[in-house]
């Protein structure tokens, strides 16, 4: 199903496959590089984390320059599935709401509307980049499904479905969302994210957990902001480890 | 403000923190006058407890009067005394509709930790780990309380502090633990540890109904306090075969319902205990059960084994055959206390239980450090602390 979606949106299996070999290599290399060195100055466990995240991308840069097939993008997808104890017209009706989804997507800055049914979306990229692409709403059936998918000829290739259906006895709505697309930095970047924060299925997984907990609770719970003694060098080490901590931006739900 | 602050292994101290702050809609804020140190505190203390933070602030027994309120609550406002269960509870998911509020899907912020751990994640805890929440405690002058909608009860005039503090933890536990027993008239309950969650369990049973309580114990001045209420005491170092002592006590037919009100960190005298140790020592184990296998291996045929008492990993060496091939039924669970808040606080009022016979030692939150040796290691004949954390500390 994913590709035929691919398809209509004009998103070829070649352009799927990203092919630009070398060009990125050097901004690997270099920014690898960098980190590394910013990551053993720091003298400290997160300056570690940094230091061995850092020599990773300069290690994929090196493969990239010389064109190994490693670090060509390829498409990846993600699926979860969460029960939201409320009706499948309300549930519709918040997901259908793309300009909300910053509220429980942190990832996401902000999704404008331009016109009927075309968005942009503005994303926190790595190194505190913003990256913008815009995207169309492609399908839209009221109560099972809604499928967008970025514009051909983006920066970034995204296509994303939500799925409603009742959930058994009177447990509310079951919505999957599916989502397909190239990560930002290629596979380093999804292994990046995995080693410093959530890999990106644990990350749309806790995007669900967020809307269903909007949608039950109406707010979302956290612990930010709360008093503690003196956390010290171990404490904010704990912070991260249970990421507590801004290491990956954390924002503080709105 | 002052708080009990964690830094380890058998390191809490109390600290000067920030205030806390309203952070979400339906948040209010509590200044606490009277909070209590849990049984389950000190598993904190000996270092049993994963995914806790040096700084936590800890203390899941509190009870005050309302500051502040967010704008999502409108059931309480300032200067109402409230009572605050530890659990908190969001009132609109799947398992807060059915009344399981130990069980809420939406109010633990670190719901994935606790679904690397168990598969899905319950509800948040004040003052525990990060895999049940990490929220503030409430061994503190104020504390945030999310989710005020659902969790406080407001208290009437005409009661103590002190008669409804155990509202926040103890006595629900207790009374869930009885009532998980299932108890029929002509029923004997068999409590294990009469520690105060052992206390409201003896007194809750009686309450249900049971014929008889036996209450297991080897702290002198616990068996007493049981006693007083009505137990048949068991002195686990004066017999030779608990298991044996509670068939001949019985008739011969065994307890008809068992309650383990020790849990994880359990003694005893025997070879199973010893095995316990020994791993738990070398972190081969989680748990200490010793006091579970006795309930499962004591329980008559077709009873019922109640588990109030906290566990948190894995376990070795269960009679599983045991309780199989003898027809047993388990219940458990963390307290679902939004349940059971207004009805104990009918029998408090009716004056049917008296929760001051617990409280030992009243000290400031200043010894509140000292306070959690002496309950854990139960000096100075103690049984339960209740910590005032306005009063001046006591010149050491």
């Amino acid at each position: 199903m994913a590709t035929e979606w691919a398809t209509r949106a004009g998103i070829g299996q070649s352009e799927a496959l990203g092919e630009r070999p070398g060009k990125l290599g050097w901004v690997y290399l270099l920014g690898g590089s960098g980190l590394a060195i910013l990551g053993i100055s720091r003298r400290s466990i997160p300056g570690i984390a940094l230091a061995a995240a850092g020599g990773y991308l300069a290690f994929e840069g090196i493969q990239d320059l010389r064109g190994s097939e490693k670090v060509r993008s390829m498409p990846l997808h993600f699926e979860k599935t969460v029960t939201i104890n409320r009706p499948v017209e309300e549930v519709y009706a918040f997901f259908r709401r793309l300009e909300d989804y910053p509220k429980f997507m942190t990832h996401l800055k902000s999704v404008e509307p331009l016109w009927t049914d075309r968005y942009r979306w503005n994303a926190r990229g790595p190194f505190g980049f913003t990256m913008s692409w815009e995207g169309q709403i492609i399908d839209d059936l009221k109560n099972e499904a809604i499928v967008w998918s970025s514009i051909p000829g983006a920066g970034m290739q995204h296509t994303g479905q939500v799925r409603f259906r009742k959930a058994p006895g009177n447990r509310g709505t079951e919505v999957t969302v599916r989502l397909d697309y190239q990560p930002l930095l290629g596979k380093a970047g999804s292994v990046l994210r995995s080693l410093f924060g959530f890999g990106p299925e644990q990350r749309l997984l806790e995007d669900l957990r967020r809307a269903k907990q909007l949608l039950e609770a109406g707010e979302i719970p956290t612990t930010i902001g709360q008093p503690s003694g003196r956390r010290g060098l171990r404490g904010v080490a704990q912070q991260i480890l249970y990421r507590e901590q801004p290491l990956e931006r954390r924002k503080r739900p709105a | 403000m002052k708080a009990l602050c964690w830094y380890g292994k058998d390191d809490v101290r109390v600290e000067n923190v920030p205030d806390p702050k309203i952070l979400n809609p339906r948040d209010a804020i509590v200044r606490i006058t009277r909070t209590a140190i849990c049984g389950s505190d000190l598993h904190l203390l000996d270092g049993f407890i994963p995914t806790m933070e040096s700084g936590d602030i800890l203390g899941h027994e509190f009870m005050g009067i309302v500051e502040e309120v967010g704008r999502g609550v409108t059931n309480l406002k300032r200067g109402d005394r409230v009572v605050v269960p530890f659990t908190i509870a969001c009132g609109k998911c799947f398992f807060c509709e059915r009344e399981l509020w130990s069980l809420c899907d939406n109010s633990n912020p670190n719901a994935w930790l606790a679904e690397k751990m168990y598969g899905y994640s319950c509800s948040g805890l004040f003052g525990y780990s990060h895999m049940m929440g990490g929220y503030a405690g409430g061994q503190a002058q104020y504390a945030r309380v999310p989710f005020a909608d659902v969790g406080p009860i407001k208290i009437p005039e005409g009661l103590t502090d002190e008669q409804v503090l155990f509202l926040s933890d103890i006595f629900p536990t207790g009374y869930m633990a009885a009532e998980n027993c299932n108890i029929h008239p002509g029923d004997v309950v068999a409590i294990w540890g009469a520690g105060p969650v052992g206390q409201f369990a003896i007194r809750s049973a009686y309450v249900l109904g049971a014929e008889r309580v036996i209450c297991i114990d080897r702290i002198p001045e616990r068996l007493e306090l049981a006693r007083t209420a009505g137990a048949d005491i068991l002195d686990y170092y004066e017999v030779d075969d608990v298991i044996e002592e509670l068939k001949h006590r019985t008739g011969g037919r065994g307890p008809d319902s068992c309650i383990d009100a020790v849990g994880m960190e359990a003694h005893g005298l025997s070879l199973g205990f010893l095995y316990d140790e020994v791993k738990t020592r070398l972190m081969m184990e989680t748990d200490r059960p010793n006091v579970l296998r006795q309930a499962i291996q004591a329980c008559r045929k077709g009873g019922t084994v109640s588990i109030p008492g906290v566990y948190g990993g894995m376990l070795d060496k269960m009679p599983f055959g045991a309780a199989m091939n003898k027809g047993l039924t388990f219940r458990m669970g963390q307290t679902h206390m939004m349940r059971y808040m207004k009805p104990l606080l009918e029998l408090v009022q009716q004056g049917r239980i008296d929760p001051t016979e617990v409280i030992t030692h009243r000290v400031p939150l200043e010894d509140a450090p000292r306070m959690y040796r002496v309950f854990r290691d139960k000096q100075e004949e103690c049984i339960k602390v209740v910590l005032d954390p306005w009063a001046e500390a006591i010149a050491a």
